[in-house]
């Protein structure tokens, strides 16, 4: 249930609000209704859990120093304040307000909050290189809640898994729903949004072009630190870049057994035709393309070529 | 040959997502108007307009065919972290269509073979709706490409010329390649999206275009060639020339839905794996451009980005509850450089209009005027 301890909460809680009230684009009227409507929640959530509700002071309350207070529930609000829900729903309304009211206060109550496990959602159509972040991560004790290889039903895992982070490989034609999701706030309970700026900080700026360049792109919880996310960045950068090392060296190594595989098919087809031995077989082939300065495996194309044409 | 400006054998790369209204820069490659500006441009597909985004953000892209209000979105730090991004090209008007899947025209009560105007259509969609609500079935839903696209815009405009409010249906972020198989499955009614998409999903025979974009907002600017701020201060001599490349590409596809030998070498070029690879894809060099989605890439009063236009998407960001803040504002001046695209325009010989703004709405007297599809008339104080 609810943790820390009932000043925390309500300050939280107030911020909170404070924030949603702030960003409500809603006309003034309607803001004043979501005012009543919240407070009335709050005192009622409150008093569920035997909290002194007198605690919440908004006029004492600071502006919320994020100001990236996503949508989601500047829309839930309005709803309610549409719809005048039941206790449940205004229940677990204010819940969610209060779990990330815990994210919003990890400064100050970092000892709690910094042991929650942070949940990651991995899309990525490479399955092996998508199982190679996924094992990193849980060596690293990160949860990997859900791993998605089709992006046919993104929105949908989204909304039931409700993860912190969301890893995404840079080049999925499926960034632009991801980024639709993060204003359309009734389908996405959790705002998303690509973290840092460049002008912020130049060392993270660099460390996220590095990032693009390795091809992960990452969605976080708004209200996370760059300092709990980064770790979980960098492993993720770190198995791409390993994966595509890996997928070179496969390539390369295919070449050569496919080159050997004609070397030794033309060596048969000159044994067989020819009448040469293994050793005359190879050093004709070699001579023939030292004398074309081409390469043996292309030399060995062309002889095949030509014997099996005979 | 000499150049106009010192580049330096300068390498660039340059980001475009596979569209119809790429090809101004896949003519400056193929054509080799970028080599004869002495730069060596690299040209890279995106899958989407948020990688596009975020690689000029961070320098992975020198610049890229962006959606019109993507460089304000990604300047006013919408949907990413603030970086400010600026434009002087405008690289192609038109070329987006919205469609309803053939269900939906069904209930509707509208024969696809002969649609009313989009006015009508749109009615009889509101009309639909007011049923709907009475009946707490599904919401309906509708995909754009991207939530600050003029797609987005168009699509909400069209709906709100109707009567439609934005709550009454759910919009969505679909890539445009996927819209013909979501719609074909029933995930979504019908979207909005870029060339030849709409095509294509008309050819699959599972939605009819009801309206196309040009008529909601006629000559209104589309796709633009965006650099990030950064780019454009440190290397102001290679950005000019980038953009005499396009610009003269802009010019080379000038009328180019009437003269058959220039698709077809369009079509050519398009249809390399590397670029839209359109072989199997049922579109062919005769029905590259639909004549019901009209497209241009050049005009007089077509390729200069019009802060007016700049100031109208704010106002639709503003509506949509994506941004709140004043219209006429120091923003619009850095991310649109019409001054930089007459400078440009004058060193190729071609006329660009005097003035940064203009009334939005008026067609004028030379017809280059934009046009708002409810009569709108929209102008700033200065």
């Amino acid at each position: 249930m609810l943790a820390g301890q009932p000043d925390n909460i309500a300050s939280a809680i107030a911020r909170y609000t404070y924030a949603l009230l702030l960003n409500l684009s809603a006309p003034k009227y309607l803001q004043a209704r979501c005012q009543s409507v919240t407070l009335f929640i709050i005192n009622k959530l409150l008093k569920n859990h035997r909290y002194n509700a007198r605690l919440l002071r908004l006029s004492t309350v600071q502006p919320a120093p994020n100001k990236g207070i996503q949508p989601l529930y500047l829309c839930r609000q309005n709803e309610l304040c549409r719809r005048q829900p039941s206790h449940d729903a205004k229940c677990s309304a204010l819940e969610q307000l209060l779990l990330h009211s815990r994210y919003n206060n990890a400064k100050a109550d970092s000892s709690t909050v910094d042991k929650t496990p942070l949940s990651v959602m991995l899309v990525d159509d490479e399955t092996d290189r998508a199982l190679l972040v996924e094992q990193a991560l849980a060596q690293h004790g990160y949860q990997v809640v859900c791993r998605l290889t089709s992006t046919a039903a993104l929105r949908y895992h989204v909304e039931r898994v409700q993860p912190d982070i969301i890893i995404i490989d840079m080049d999925s034609p499926d960034r632009d729903t991801l980024e639709h999701m993060t204003i359309i706030s009734q389908h996405n309970p959790k705002p998303i949004v690509f973290f840092a700026g460049p002008n912020d900080n130049p060392d993270s700026a660099d460390s996220i072009k590095l990032a693009i360049q390795a091809g992960v792109s990452a969605y976080i919880v708004d209200g996370l630190t760059a300092k709990r996310v980064k770790p979980i960045i960098d492993v993720a950068v770190a198995r791409f870049n390993e994966f595509q090392q890996l997928r070179q060296q496969l390539h390369s190594s295919q070449n050569q057994l496919a080159e050997q595989q004609l070397i030794d098919k033309a060596k048969r087809l000159l044994m067989k035709k020819q009448q040469m031995d293994e050793a005359k077989a190879f050093s004709t082939l070699r001579k023939l393309a030292m004398d074309r300065q081409q390469k043996m495996a292309d030399v060995a194309k062309d002889v095949i070529a030509i014997l099996e044409a005979l | 040959m000499t150049t106009l400006y010192r580049v330096g054998q300068q390498t660039l790369t340059l980001g475009f997502v596979p569209l119809l209204d790429a090809a101004p820069l896949i003519v400056a490659k193929e054509l080799g108007l970028f080599a004869a500006q002495g730069l060596n441009v690299s040209l890279q597909r995106e899958a989407s307009w948020a990688s596009i985004r975020d690689k000029v953000a961070f320098g992975v892209l020198d610049g890229a065919q962006m959606i019109a209000p993507l460089p304000l979105a990604s300047s006013l730090g919408l949907g990413a972290a603030a970086v400010p991004m600026t434009t002087a090209l405008v690289l192609s008007s038109g070329g987006n269509a919205i469609t309803l899947s053939s269900r939906l025209l069904q209930q509707l009560d509208l024969d696809p073979a002969t649609l009313p105007c989009p006015l009508a259509s749109g009615k009889a969609l509101q009309q639909y709706l007011l049923q709907q609500s009475q009946q707490q079935r599904q919401p309906l839903r509708l995909a754009t490409v991207s939530p600050y696209s003029c797609h987005h815009y168009q699509l909400h405009y069209w709906l709100s010329t109707a009567g439609i409010s934005a709550r009454q249906v759910e919009v969505i972020g679909v890539a445009p390649a996927a819209m013909a198989a979501q719609l074909a499955s029933g995930t979504i009614d019908g979207f909005c999206v870029g060339e030849p998409w709409s095509s294509l999903a008309q050819l699959s025979d599972h939605g009819r275009i009801v309206t196309s974009c040009d008529q909601l907002w006629h000559n209104w600017q589309e796709k633009v060639f965006a650099v990030s701020q950064q780019f454009a201060d440190n290397q102001p001599e290679c950005y000019l020339a980038v953009l005499t490349a396009l610009l003269q590409a802009c010019y080379w596809l000038h009328d180019i839905q009437s003269n058959s030998d220039k698709t077809a070498q369009l079509w050519h070029w398009l249809a390399q794996p590397q670029y839209l690879a359109l072989a199997d894809s049922g579109l062919t060099s005769s029905r590259l451009f639909n004549p019901v989605i009209p497209q241009a890439f050049f005009g007089a009063a077509l390729n200069i980005p019009w802060r007016s236009q700049g100031a109208f998407i704010l106002q639709q960001m503003r509506n949509l509850q994506q941004w709140q803040g004043p219209l006429n504002q120091p923003l619009l001046q850095q991310v649109y450089r019409p001054d930089l695209y007459r400078q440009v325009a004058a060193n190729l010989g071609f006329s660009a209009p005097s003035a940064d703004w203009r009334l939005e709405g008026e067609v004028g007297s030379k017809g280059d005027g934009s046009r708002f599809i409810d009569g709108l008339l929209f102008g700033m104080q200065l």
